[in-house]
């Protein structure tokens, strides 16, 4: 590894501000190298070719400079913030209180329901479009402990790279009627530019969280065009499943616990991008169809394959690389190999304990035995149930959502002090270039 | 009815039914809806199912042959303790103590929007049941 790029990391985990210092000081900033702003010219989109259609107004800018991608080292250095490996998690739960919930002991540095990993990140810049998924094995407790460490983030991000497509998403700004990505993201997709779309499978962790709700918290899942349990009610009885909840409840809830982790994950990149001196901008709120590549006239988007139920795409993932949990899909070819999917994954968090010395014989049945075999039956039954009735699972939303991004890109600092009062660009935004590319 | 002693051998359709039919149960009973279907347990025995008619309660033995909206589950000396009552509000005081001690369980078989349309919410809020 380049001995600048080193010295780079070192000053990255050793040299960039504290948490609360970054809290101070982080904005969205938008105009990047390369970007217009209501010139009042026409302009080609340099990825998409689509014409640009900027009217003129008060802050209108085109900047002098060409675009300047984002450089290896700060790509891997965003992902690894954004969720890359950072050690093992606590399994500080109780034994006898659903342990057996967690399905990696391997961490990344956001959190997640039962660590389920559900959200994986997928970026797209001037190279093509990648998947960033390093490794689940760790190698020690908290892995970047020193300067000795700090290469792993270069490693992790080189060997833990896919590769989906040769080219940039096919989407921008110009995409209409109705600015399906936002009126606000004019320079969205730019050349030079990095967009970071953590993308979430909801259904990994439905699946996983039934057995939790089933063995531990006696919920009865129901339907909710009829009220009567999914099948479940064999074991509606004391010490089984007691309390009624509603499928459409349920994923809710699981949609939600997904959101927060992308949440999580783009929060990170935001920071890591105040730390090095990039600009970065979040954004949400736009067409989740047309990203994933449900929309394919107007643009192929992700390319995610999908199955349109009811007027519904429910997004299933990417073949071989990014295959979703959700039914029915050309990778699960029924419930019961779907389940026990789900349970090879919980198996292989085995392979790698928290806990010192040898791990307490209870302990370990506690997660081997982890689920019961009725809750494994309990599962098969409320997914076929599902699945026969409503032709799909989950029944209410996708399987995959995408619904939070964040663009981050090196600045054009002229557009700022045209423009606005001083203060928007830290010294550390100033001499970015000295920094991290000399 | 303060005598009953339950054993292997009672008849326990003829309990429930002197429980859930009498006045009291009617009383406690009166703002669930016609139709409401119970199925009644008595430790791991599906013991009967009860059918609330217009004036009362229809009691079958055995399963309901249809999907209850309810499934009372007793333990114990809970059937005997909940007959010794006498009043509206002793009925009341008691069967919230045995559901406090699990004695008695019901697992309601339709989400709470449904068990609200059937007048379990009413029912509740007569006898100071949780989960209302």
């Amino acid at each position: 590894m380049d001995e600048r790029d080193l010295q780079r990391l070192k000053h990255a985990f050793e040299r960039t501000p504290t948490l609360f210092q970054l809290l101070s000081t982080a904005r969205s900033r938008r105009v990047g190298l390369g970007y217009s702003l209501e010139s009042g010219r026409p302009e080609t989109h340099g990825v998409t070719g689509r014409k640009l259609d900027s009217r003129h107004g008060p802050l209108n800018f085109s900047s002098a400079r060409p675009p300047e991608p984002l450089s290896e080292l700060e790509t891997a250095l965003l992902c690894w913030a954004a969720c890359g490996p950072n050690g093992l998690v606590a399994g500080d739960i109780a034994a006898t209180h659903d342990l057996g919930a967690l399905m990696t002991f391997a961490g990344r540095t956001i959190p997640a329901a039962a660590n389920d990993w559900c959200v994986d990140l997928i970026f797209t810049n001037d190279e093509g479009t990648f998947l960033y998924r390093p490794t689940q094995v760790r190698s020690k407790i908290v892995e970047i402990e020193s300067e000795a460490d700090y290469p792993k983030v270069i490693q992790w991000f080189r060997e833990g790279v896919v590769q989906i497509s040769p080219k940039r998403l096919d989407l921008d700004w110009t995409i209409s009627p109705g600015r399906p990505m936002g009126v606000w993201q004019y320079n969205l997709n730019r050349p030079g530019s990095t967009w970071f779309l953590p993308v979430a499978d909801i259904a990994k962790g439905m699946i996983n969280l039934y057995f939790s709700v089933f063995e531990h918290m006696q919920w009865l899942i129901t339907d909710d065009e009829t009220g009567q349990p999914c099948g479940l009610a064999e074991w509606a009885r004391p010490g089984r499943l007691e309390l009624p909840i509603t499928q459409r409840t349920y994923e809710e809830t699981m949609l939600h616990m997904a959101d927060y982790q992308q949440a999580m994950l783009i929060q990170n990149l935001r920071l890591a991008a105040e730390a090095l001196g990039l600009g970065c901008w979040i954004f949400g709120g736009f067409c989740e169809d047309l990203v994933l590549g449900g929309f394919r006239p107007l643009a192929k988007g992700l390319r995610f394959r999908y199955k349109t139920i009811d007027g519904r795409r429910n997004y299933l993932g990417l073949p071989e690389v990014l295959e979703g949990f959700g039914l029915p899909s050309p990778w699960n070819k029924s419930v019961d190999e779907l389940v026990a999917r789900v349970l090879t994954a919980k198996k292989q968090a085995l392979a790698q304990l928290p806990y010192q010395g040898e791990v307490k014989p209870e302990v370990l049945k506690v997660l081997e035995d982890s689920p019961a075999d009725w809750c494994i039956q309990a599962v098969k039954t409320v997914l076929q149930y599902l699945l026969d009735k409503y032709k799909k699972f989950p029944v209410h939303y996708s399987t995959f959502h995408s619904n939070l991004h964040a663009q981050v890109h090196h600045l054009d600092p002229d557009f700022y002090d045209r423009y606005l009062k001083p203060g928007y660009l830290t010294p550390r935004h100033r001499r970015h270039f000295d920094d991290w590319h000399k | 009815m303060g005598n009953v002693v339950i054993n292997d051998n009672s008849d326990l359709k003829k309990t429930l039914e002197q429980l859930w039919t009498r006045p009291l149960g009617l009383e406690a009973t009166q703002d669930l809806h016609e139709g409401v279907l119970l199925e009644q347990y008595y430790e791991n025995t599906f013991v009967a199912h009860a059918r609330k008619t217009a004036d009362g309660w229809e009691v079958g033995e055995g399963k309901s042959p249809k999907l209850p909206t309810m499934r009372i589950f007793y333990s114990g000396d809970s059937l005997d303790r909940l007959m010794e009552t006498t009043d509206l509000e002793g009925f009341a005081n008691r069967l919230q103590d045995m559901i406090g001690d699990r004695n008695i369980v019901f697992i309601p078989l339709r989400s709470p929007e449904k068990l609200g349309e059937a007048g379990f919410a009413e029912f509740a809020e007569r006898l100071g049941l949780p989960g209302k």
